[in-house]
């Protein structure tokens, strides 16, 4: 099999060509990087051929080895965000919500800020001010900051609602139980890899974000901020707060 | 540059370090670190993996996926083998894991799709338009690697006593068919309420998921990690 070749026979049709000569077309765009679509080349292979054209391309991907560490690529890579979310998830205190919330947020397509006006009238609470804390609270479940036990039923069931997926499921996830394929999960939580620009937070600027949360689309936000409880203005607990702390 | 621990604790690894590393060892790195209390090394080595096979599952994906759907699915993957990878769940080569988890995340992204309402047509009501591609559920061909994988698992946990059997399956990943996949202190909790003289803890839970781990790679001949 001359892989090393790819135009060196005459091809099958339009688009189409030998199994050698997709193999090595697939090896060539696969070692640049480029991510070429299996499906496409085998549609293009010819329809006797298709199984060991795949089985070629298997092969190739058994032995290939690791993808060399490019710190630059890495960067702007999805393997970054994806790194994010598990490292939020792990690292927090709120279970899986990290990666749950915000692919379930995307897939919904609700930027943040309409989520958390949502979630506080569902609540109960029309406020400004009120809003801006039932925000805060919602940023840190997003980001790990917030334990689970702490958010009561009420605000997982109005959640659930807005984002299209069910209380049960969100507490699971907030104890570190990702959704198994159950309906109303997985699909969902499957189309986020890149959030759309168009759901990211662009609200409440306040000190510039760790990287993480920059590439993860929420622009100019802290971890912290917007506070529920601002510095320096000492506030009673009161009924919203239960909502998220008290369980 | 490596990144020092305080006192007797092992050092970061970067990722330029790690890069050197086989899968396996990375994968003994990521659990050594979590032993030692040193999860903050571990970004780096996710970052490794996650970087590393981006495209290598991408591929896998693009065989079976809606185009549209590839991004998405990929991440899927790669977030479920970090997890695999910081839990102590991968089974068997590395690689091998990773394609049982695609076929695995596959199937379930369109088989629940398939119970959802959808305003899309499904392929079968485009036959023969060749450029509509398979958005209906899957069949798991989860390929020789994965079947492996499944016959050791069930041969070393059918020589199990019953309660570890019970630990076993509840902490093990889906990916071997049986298993529920939930984090050790909820094992232990629904351990202890049926057996509530076993005294069941989370480091118990691990330990037992654990030597069952090892078992099993060696069942699979890697000699366990």
């Amino acid at each position: 099999m001359s892989a090393d070749n790819p135009h060196d026979s005459d091809t099958e049709g339009a688009g189409g060509g030998s199994v050698e000569q997709l193999l090595a077309e697939f090896r060539a765009s696969f070692e640049a990087g480029d991510r070429p679509s299996v499906r496409e080349l085998l549609d293009r292979a010819p329809e006797g051929e298709r199984q060991e054209l795949e089985s070629a391309i298997d092969s190739f991907l058994m032995q290939t080895p690791r993808r060399r560490w490019d710190p630059v690529a890495y960067e702007s890579s999805p393997a970054k965000l994806s790194v994010a979310r598990v490292w939020d998830s792990l690292e927090g205190v709120s279970g899986s919500w990290p990666e749950v919330l915000r692919r379930l947020r995307n897939a919904a397509q609700v930027d943040r800020k309409t989520l958390t006006r949502r979630l506080a009238e569902a609540l109960g609470f029309s406020g400004t001010a009120e809003q801006e804390r039932v925000h805060g609270y919602y940023h840190q479940m997003e980001h790990g900051l917030l334990p689970a036990e702490g958010v009561s039923d009420r605000v997982l069931e109005a959640l659930a609602a807005i984002i299209d997926t069910n209380a049960e499921q969100l507490r699971r996830a907030g104890r570190g139980v990702l959704p198994q394929g159950e309906p109303g999960s997985l699909s969902a939580f499957a189309r986020t890899a890149m959030p759309d620009p168009e759901y990211a937070e662009r609200d409440f600027p306040t000190r510039a974000y760790t990287e993480d949360d920059s590439t993860l689309g929420f622009g100019a936000q802290s971890l912290d901020a917007p506070s529920p409880a601002p510095a320096g203005r000492p506030r009673r607990h009161d009924a919203l707060d239960a909502l998220f702390l008290d369980g | 540059m490596s990144t020092s621990g305080t006192g007797s604790e092992p050092p970061c690894k970067s990722e330029a370090e790690l890069d050197l590393l086989g899968d396996e060892q990375l994968l003994a790195y990521v659990i050594e670190m979590r032993e030692a209390g040193r999860d903050d090394c571990l970004r780096a080595a996710f970052g490794v993996l996650a970087f590393g096979y981006w495209d290598f599952v991408a591929s896998l994906v693009s065989k079976k996926a809606n185009p549209r759907d590839i991004e998405d699915l990929t991440a899927v993957v790669i977030e479920s083998a970090l997890r695999s990878a910081f839990d102590g769940k991968t089974i068997g080569e590395f690689v091998n894991w990773l394609k049982t988890i695609t076929a695995r995340r596959i199937a379930d992204f369109y088989r629940t799709r398939e119970g959802r309402p959808s305003a899309e047509p499904l392929p079968s009501e485009h036959a023969g338009d060749d450029t509509i591609f398979a958005n209906e559920p899957v069949s798991e061909e989860e390929g020789y690697a994965a079947i492996e994988i499944r016959e050791a698992a069930g041969r070393v946990l059918a020589g199990r006593k019953e309660i570890h059997q019970l630990v076993i399956r509840l902490t093990a990943p889906p990916e071997l068919g049986w298993g529920e996949d939930l984090p050790a202190a909820e094992v232990a909790e629904r351990v202890t309420d049926t057996h509530p003289g076993a005294g069941m803890t989370d480091a118990n839970v691990y330990q037992i998921w654990k030597r069952f781990k090892t078992d099993l790679d060696k069942e699979l001949g890697l000699g366990g990690s």
